[in-house]
């Protein structure tokens, strides 16, 4: 499945880039490269099964414990 | 500087792509129907006369800098520095936006048909509809909202007659029988979840025509949204009465009460294409606003690159966002609306104030 993975993003990581490095287009290159890590990151760390903190939780602490607001 | 985006829409394609816009929350009103059962329709109505005034306030700031979307907006009013602190927030509120819109459609339909399917596989088919809309632009959106909006329209159309045997008056009485925060919690859902997201549009509008026209289309968009939403809540309750707070999905069981002659039975579809339509539209306009944003923060040439890795951004977080739906729903109900108003109600506000006490855009050799 990790294999699978990385194959997916090696494919998607060539086919976008192509262009960008055929036309120049670095500061896109970078960007995309940079936006691609991230959500490869994430999908990895979720195949080897590892938890990532949950968006909901964070929001739920921010409000209550940081805002102090919420409702009961 | 080079325009990202080289589509224009009209003032009517913009109607239309906020009316749906609005229409994309209709699968949150399982919220509301929780907290407020049989006052859905006055909370609407409530909520809609509040929001009508930020939403106004939208228009002031967007007619103030024409042409400037929300990211140059910042820039010019806070700063370089602070104005891209801003512009960044906004962008993260975007993508956890689209995904809390995802999760709520991924975890919807599994509970209906093809249970036994991961939710990251409906997940990875939505988000790349999503892409290869966004990566078409906004004038193809804004065709496609036209489109959507018509075959929404007709479902409602049809659910309302296919249930009108059903409906009863008195299943919409007593009004306000509940405690007052909970109608006040009510109010602030719809506004924070259907209604707020709208501000979104402040990174499309500067890709109309005719500017002057904005405040026409926005207001007739909500509109639209508003009494779509409106219609579907008043035939729910007054179709299920008291069960509507009790049932999973209010719009779902108010269909399975069609029953004409034994053979229209079972018209839960009818439901999921509005889901799927709408929602679709909705996910894509802030999927569509999240790359437009970064690639604006950045001086970047085109947005069009961004679209995949954003949306695998997206599917990244849709699965560990949340634990469950009901860990969805309850953040939803009491820590959401508190945090959108964030960047739906306060950042937005403070921009005008600091506009209007700065007096910007200050006018050349003036």
């Amino acid at each position: 499945m990790i294999f699978f993975v990385i194959a997916i993003f090696i494919g998607i990581g060539f086919f976008e880039s192509r262009s960008l490095i055929k036309n120049k287009c670095w500061g896109e290159f970078a960007t995309f490269i940079s936006l691609l890590t991230v959500g490869f990151t994430l999908i990895l760390l979720q195949t080897l099964g590892i938890k990532i903190p949950s968006v909901g939780e964070g929001i739920k602490f921010f409000v209550e414990n940081v805002m102090h607001l919420g409702y009961k | 500087m080079t325009k990202l985006e080289k589509g224009v829409i009209s003032s009517w394609q913009l109607t239309f792509l906020i009316g749906i816009f609005i229409q994309g929350s209709i699968f949150c009103t399982t919220l509301v129907f929780e907290i407020a059962p049989k006052d859905v329709w006055l909370a609407l109505l409530t909520a809609f006369a509040v929001v009508t005034l930020f939403v106004l306030a939208y228009v002031k700031l967007m007619q103030k800098f024409p042409g400037k979307n929300l990211v140059q907006l910042n820039d010019i009013v806070f700063g370089p520095y602070l104005g891209k602190v801003f512009s960044v927030l906004y962008i993260l509120f975007f993508i956890l936006s689209t995904t809390a819109d995802l999760r709520f459609i991924i975890d919807f339909i599994p509970g209906l048909f093809m249970t036994e399917t991961p939710i990251i596989v409906f997940a990875i088919m939505f988000v790349f509809a999503c892409a290869w809309a966004v990566r078409n632009g906004i004038e193809t959106l804004a065709r496609t909202s036209l489109l959507f909006l018509i075959i929404i329209s007709i479902i409602v159309l049809l659910i309302v007659i296919l249930t009108a045997s059903k409906f009863d008056i008195n299943n919409l009485f007593p009004v306000l029988d509940i405690p007052f925060i909970d109608f006040i919690q009510a109010n602030h859902i719809i506004l924070s979840i259907f209604f707020g997201e709208i501000f979104v549009f402040m990174m499309l509008i500067p890709y109309m025509d005719d500017m002057k026209k904005a405040k026409k289309s926005v207001l007739l968009g909500l509109t639209i949204g508003t009494v779509t939403m409106l219609i579907v809540s008043v035939m729910a309750t007054g179709v299920l009465g008291n069960l509507d707070s009790i049932v999973n999905s209010p719009l779902i069981s108010t269909v399975r009460q069609v029953e004409v002659a034994t053979v229209l039975t079972r018209m839960d579809f009818l439901v999921v294409s509005i889901l799927i339509f709408s929602v679709f539209m909705k996910i894509s306009v802030v999927y569509y606003a999240t790359t437009l944003s970064i690639s604006q923060l950045l001086n970047l040439k085109s947005y069009k690159p961004l679209v995949i890795p954003v949306g695998i951004i997206i599917v990244g977080l849709v699965v560990p966002a949340f634990e469950s739906p009901v860990a969805q729903a309850e953040c939803g109900m009491k820590t959401w609306p508190f945090f959108a108003g964030i960047f739906e109600i306060l950042l937005p506000s403070i921009t005008l104030l600091v506009a209007t006490i700065c007096r910007l855009p200050k006018k050349r050799g003036g």
